[in-house]
């Protein structure tokens, strides 16, 4: 598409001024985004706390059992703060790493929450050298402690994990956060040779890798949609699982005899899973950070809560911050032990 | 099934899950044809506002809304050369050249028929291969996928504007900004420390720069408005025109809309390449391919029934498995989870009649889209006689904001001020902007396809050729690239200096 020379001089000219229109737009809106969002003081105000909206960040997409929990959490919580008119407003930011860091900068005022991915998110943190601190955070609570187990396609020619152990070599599959590190390090503790195929998206894209026979063994938190649909329709069955008891709907399909990870004598490998928390940025008041503990505690322990989790089969699992800060420094241990090994994995 | 349906249909036109159908049309609409928005925001921002309904009204509201993004994203591509969502992109290569001919009527025309026609054979095709749907499905993996971006890319320097080589480039340039942020092997590359880089950089700027933006400088420098004003027809005419024309053109629609469909039902394929394929395809099936391009309404046709038809196939990966077919689904799914709805067999087997309902409104807020669009296209249309200096400042808003708006990030507004000028350099110098856009979009399934293929094969490149669709689709990109220069010399023996008679269309 040629461009009109005929009016060189004129259209010089329009053309800066398109261009300082356009400058001048991107500055306004600069300014303004600077001087945007939270404009509360740093650590917060706890006297008439909350005032305003409540910012939930969700660094997952709005889909799955981050984002879920997120709206199913957005709608109690107002409930049982101080202020029950308070809104909060779910931000889902479909990245991890973007998400946690929004998280970590955000003013510690109160005002912005979000979800802690533990021990996943620690990695970047101490492998990577992503610049977040989930150490730090003022650790509100914890949701879910979500167990794995381990999955194969239902014609696969496992029939025990001991044969998964004895076995040449498998395919895993790499899909970001904890799904991967329990893939790669628990694995890899529990003696199974494998080949890591890279670049599935999320948890399902892993699944769908599964079902097409790409990769052979899948680790995945059981209280998701997925393999409990998985198992209900007959696609995946699991041959052993990282918790300590086997759940009511593995007997119902006939898995109610696999074993759990103790069984195999990887004892130290029991609950190794996906821990949800809820944090705020590093420095809020102990005031505030109470009152946000106290109404996720009591969100959790909600009959409208509580009805939503046992419709879609999600385990609750109440924490307060003590409990989250724990899982934390657990998860940093854990990896720091194992940086050398992860390291192969997340250069 | 019967009953399911006959459940559904009196569910859907009782009061008021009709009105949410109707909202749900406009909803979608609005979203698409805002560049930066589209249809997962939409059903994300709706998510929370539907806590308290029942399903029967929720999810008639989410895929109408899904519905009516597909067209809504085609009016920008066509008026103004801005494609509302990715898959758009397709649409502006004909639809804007039609506008600018002052025929931006009879393409809305064509837009609005080809949405309405495309979405319904896609619901017809989900329903009839729900029981074979787990084989389809299946049967694509990573040799297949890396041949459908192969396809698309090769495709599209072929029919796209400018020359072979230089769309090659430019769909290469559009690769490598997928470069950037983590690889799939948790490795950062070319983010310098900065943490804005970390994932990589987000299409959605770079579509609104490339096209957006870069249009805006182009309408300052050239003046005058978007259509040449002495040949513009806004009668509702055109609009009938453009809509018989698609119902003349029976085996460019339903061969675009199987395309489309096929390659929504693919998890992970997306709609961009659902649109891009089967635009090449009609590029290289008709005799005016060589008019593609330049304003030839089956441009419009083809990419507009496969943008619309893939929403039905890509329900198909959604409900049978719970694993989305692209972005809008993986929103969707969540929607399912935070209304107590299971995909799979429980979907299949206990929400028959939900099921249904879903089914038919998308193809009702299709219809109803398509209706609005033919109604209003002839005054939507008159928005290309305004003067560029009065609409220049609005567009620039527009996209600024929806460029801010994405992720709330200001470094997005630079991305797309900078790839705005970016496009403005490929405008002036002639390389294909769509080509750019379609690598960059591509570029992260060519590395995941590729690397994947080469794992499960242990390095035997052989993978590529053994397996039967892989081999079917590499075999389209050998004849993409063999048939057009044969074509043009076998016209060029025949011409003997006798011109081309009858116009274009």
């Amino acid at each position: 598409m040629a461009l009109d020379q005929q009016s060189g001089v004129s259209n010089r000219r329009d053309v800066l001024r398109a261009t300082g229109a356009g400058v001048s737009v991107c500055l306004t809106l600069g300014i303004a985004g600077c001087l945007g969002g939270n404009t509360g003081t740093s650590g917060g105000n706890s006297e008439n706390y909350p005032q305003q909206t409540i910012t939930w960040i969700n660094p997952s997409g709005p889909a799955g059992g981050f984002g879920s929990t997120s709206f199913a959490i957005e709608s109690v919580l107002p409930n049982h703060l101080p202020n029950t008119d308070t809104d909060i407003a779910v931000e889902s930011i479909g990245d991890w790493d973007q998400g946690t860091q929004q998280i970590h900068n955000a003013e510690p005022d109160g005002y912005t929450v979000g979800w802690g991915n533990v021990p996943g998110q620690l990695i970047p943190q101490i492998i990577g050298d992503l610049n977040y601190d989930m150490s730090q955070w003022s650790w509100i609570g914890r949701v879910q402690q979500s167990t794995y187990s381990v999955y194969v396609p239902v014609d696969s020619q496992f029939e025990s994990f001991e044969q998964v152990q004895n076995a040449d070599q498998v395919n895993i599959g790499r899909f970001g956060g904890t799904g991967t590190l329990v893939n790669i390090l628990g694995l890899n503790k529990m003696d199974v040779n494998y080949e890591v195929v890279p670049g599935y998206e999320g948890g399902d894209g892993a699944y769908a890798g599964l079902l097409r026979g790409d990769i052979d063994v899948l680790c995945y938190a059981r209280s998701s949609t997925l393999p409990q649909k998985g198992i209900r329709d007959g696609e995946i069955r699991p041959l052993a699982t990282f918790g300590d008891e086997i759940p009511s709907h593995y007997e119902e399909a006939g898995y109610g005899d696999i074993p759990t990870v103790a069984d195999l004598g990887f004892d130290s490998l029991a609950n190794f899973g996906l821990n949800r928390l809820v944090g705020a940025p590093p420095g809020l008041d102990e005031e505030i950070r109470s009152i946000l503990e106290e109404a996720l505690l009591a969100t959790l322990d909600d009959e409208e809560f509580l009805s939503w989790a046992e419709e879609n089969n999600y385990p609750v699992h109440p924490g307060d911050g003590t409990a989250a800060q724990e899982a934390v420094d657990n998860g940093v241990s854990l990896i720091e032990e194992n940086s050398d090994f992860l390291s192969q994995y997340y250069g | 099934m019967l009953d399911a349906i006959l459940t559904a249909l009196s569910a859907i036109f009782s009061w008021p899950t009709i009105a949410f159908v109707f909202i749900g049309t406009l909803i979608g609409i609005t979203f698409g044809a805002l560049p930066g928005l589209g249809g997962a925001v939409a059903i994300a921002l709706l998510i929370p506002l539907t806590f308290g309904l029942p399903p029967e009204w929720a999810f008639p509201l989410f895929l109408a809304t899904m519905g009516g993004v597909a067209f809504g994203g085609s009016i920008s591509a066509i008026l103004a050369n801005i494609p509302g969502t990715p898959p758009n992109a397709a649409t502006l290569l004909d639809g804007y050249p039609m506008t600018r001919q002052g025929r931006a009527s009879e393409a809305l025309g064509v837009s609005a028929t080809a949405s309405a026609l495309g979405a319904l054979f896609g619901v017809i095709v989900l329903v009839t291969l729900l029981p074979f749907a787990k084989a389809i499905i299946l049967s694509f993996g990573p040799p297949e996928f890396f041949w459908m971006v192969i396809a698309g890319l090769v495709l599209i320097a072929i029919v796209g504007e400018g020359s072979l080589s230089k769309n090659l480039i430019a769909g290469g340039m559009g690769i490598g900004v997928t470069f950037v942020g983590f690889s799939i092997h948790g490795v950062t590359r070319y983010t310098y420390g900065n943490d804005f880089l970390w994932s990589g950089i987000d299409i959605l700027p770079v579509l609104i720069g490339m096209f957006a933006i870069a249009e805006v400088i182009k309408l300052t420098a050239e003046g005058g408005s978007i259509a040449d004003e002495t040949e513009t027809n806004y009668k509702r005419s055109g609009v009938i025109t453009g809509m018989f024309f698609v119902l003349r053109n029976p085996r460019l629609l339903v061969q675009s809309s199987m395309l489309g469909t096929i390659v929504g039902m693919v998890p992970g394929a997306g709609g961009t390449i659902a649109t891009f394929l089967s635009y090449g395809q009609g590029a290289q099936s008709s005799e005016d391919g060589d008019s593609f391009g330049s304003g030839n309404p089956k441009g419009v046709l083809t990419a507009e029934a496969a943008n619309d038809a893939k929403d039905g196939g890509g329900l198909l990966p959604t409900l049978v498995f719970g694993i989305p077919g692209s972005l809008v689904m993986a929103v969707l799914l969540g929607a399912f989870q935070i209304h107590g709805l299971a995909p799979g067999t429980a979907m299949l087997e206990e929400n028959l009649d939900l099921l249904f309902m879903m089914v038919i409104a998308l193809v009702l807020s299709n219809l109803l889209t398509s209706t609005i669009g033919v109604l209003l296209a002839s005054h939507i249309a008159k928005l290309t006689r305004i003067p560029a200096k009065s609409l220049v400042p609005p567009i620039l808003v527009v996209s600024l904001f929806g460029a801010f708006t994405i992720n709330r990030l200001f470094p997005e507004v630079i991305i797309a001020v900078l790839f705005g000028l970016i496009g403005f350099a490929m405008l002036a110098t002639g390389f294909s902007r769509v080509a750019f856009i379609l690598g960059a979009i591509l570029g992260p399934l060519f590395e995941q396809s590729l690397t994947q293929s080469l794992v499960l094969s242990d390095n035997w490149i052989m993978i590529f050729f053994t397996r039967p669709i892989a081999l079917m689709i590499f075999g389209i990109v050998v004849l993409s690239l063999v048939i057009p220069p044969l074509r043009k010399r076998r016209q060029a023996s025949t011409a003997s200096g006798t011109p081309e008679e009858g116009g274009s269309t």
